[in-house]
């Protein structure tokens, strides 16, 4: 390979680069702040699945080094509730469950916010109304597959990922927010 | 005219990029499990197909050939990402369902494909329409396979009714499922495509059984003509794809 072939192929591909660049930046620059408010409107709209309320405070706290991330649900200018996120293992890692609890310690609502569950087998358990059982059911009691709540036959790995998920919710709702730890 | 007819309708069932040609099989595996992904993924496949057939044709004669393959990919991850961006800002619900699989169109290799074999070597307009044929060939091969997988999986379709209209039968939406009903559409198109061009006859006539072969740059091109007792063409690949630049 000569020295000129060399100079025009890097030459070459630098320019597409370059123009492959801008191309990007100039749709990065259209598109960033409809990215990002898309983003914040799902967020909220998935937290109002598991309460209701009008605004959202992101809050901190300290679980034994581990820093979690948690919503304070404010209704009319009063807190309402809190919203939990917490990662656990149903059939495959990264089961993600969003709980909400009320200020006086009742379940107000459980979401699953993503999964890498075999395909289908969320939907089943949320058919079968496993999400909805948690609801209205105190959060100090902490919560048992089989005891608090039933598991749904043929997924109950996904059941049980999803129960500890809450369990984990209520026991930082107890020991923090409601213990006054936080 | 005939020509410009042709290169379009070819990718639609002779040389449908999924069924005939059996390229881009992840996506079209992984998003299928409805109708609505199966219509998001394609269209978006097609814009970049579309896209980057249209720059590489126009920069065919200034792409230094030892540099081509990572010209191309440039190109074609250019257009991904912009595409992407366009997704997530306007159709979140489309960017959810197909997650990872809609960056990863750009190592799909029916665009590369469709690069290398087609746009470096045809004018902008040929290539243009190719990569709408090859774009609403793909497009349609996942809307007829999600639509299936959706139905029997699922019970609905574009999901429509919210009950689902039968009983779901899960597996449909599962892995197994995928591959049964791709097994099934491969042999539908396969039937329908000898149906069109009468296959038998032409295959005892050049010992070619493949579309694809046709079409030019198949990277399996030489081992089959040598199956096909065609051993002078495979020998020297590199010197016919030299002779096809100048025509």
């Amino acid at each position: 390979m000569k020295i000129k072939d060399i100079i025009v192929s890097a030459a070459a591909l630098m320019v597409i680069g370059g123009a492959v660049t801008a191309a990007l930046a100039g749709t990065n620059a259209l598109t960033a702040g409809t990215i990002a408010d898309r983003m914040a409107e799902t967020e909220n709209a998935a937290r109002l699945q598991v309460i209701d309320a009008d605004d959202f405070e992101e809050l901190t706290l300290d679980d034994g080094g581990d820093a979690v991330i948690y919503y304070r649900a404010v209704k009319d200018g009063q807190t309402a509730g809190y919203v939990f996120t917490t990662v656990t293992t149903g059939k495959s890692g990264g089961l993600t469950v969003m709980t909400g609890i009320r200020t006086d310690g009742a379940v107000s609502g459980v979401a699953v916010t993503s999964d890498n569950e075999t395909a289908g087998y969320v939907d089943k358990v949320r058919g079968a109304g496993l999400l909805d059982a948690f609801t209205g059911k105190e959060a100090a009691g902490g919560f048992r597959l089989g005891e608090t709540v039933d598991g749904v036959s043929q997924a109950t790995k996904t059941s049980r990922g999803i129960t500890e998920g809450v369990d984990k919710a209520a026991r930082l709702f107890e020991t923090y927010v409601k213990g006054g730890a936080a | 005219m005939a020509k410009y007819v042709q290169t379009f309708t070819k990718g639609l069932i002779r040389e449908n990029p999924v069924l005939r040609l059996v390229l881009g099989t992840c996506p079209t595996l992984a998003v299928t499990t409805a109708a609505m992904n199966g219509l998001g993924m394609g269209a978006a496949a097609a814009f970049v197909l579309v896209c980057s057939n249209i720059v590489i044709s126009l920069l065919r004669h200034v792409i230094p050939d030892k540099v081509r393959l990572p010209s191309y990919i440039v190109v074609i991850a250019g257009f991904t990402t912009i595409v992407q961006m366009l997704v997530k800002a306007y159709l979140p619900s489309i960017d959810q369902a197909l997650g990872i699989y809609l960056p990863l169109i750009v190592v799909n290799c029916i665009i590369l494909g469709r690069a290398e074999a087609f746009a470096s070597k045809n004018s902008v307009g040929l290539s243009a329409l190719d990569g709408l044929g090859m774009g609403a060939g793909f497009t349609a091969a996942l809307i007829v396979m999600g639509g299936l997988r959706e139905f029997l999986g699922s019970g609905t379709i574009f999901g429509w009714p919210d009950g689902g209209m039968i009983p779901p039968i899960t597996i449909f939406v599962l892995p197994a499922g995928g591959f049964f009903i791709f097994g099934m559409l491969i042999w539908l198109t396969n039937r329908l495509s000898k149906k069109l061009e009468g296959d038998t006859a032409r295959k005892e006539l050049t010992g070619r059984v493949c579309a694809a072969c046709d079409a030019g740059g198949c990277p399996n091109a030489a081992i089959c003509n040598l199956a096909a007792g065609e051993a002078a063409d495979a020998e020297k690949p590199s010197v016919k794809r030299r002779e096809s630049d100048h025509e």
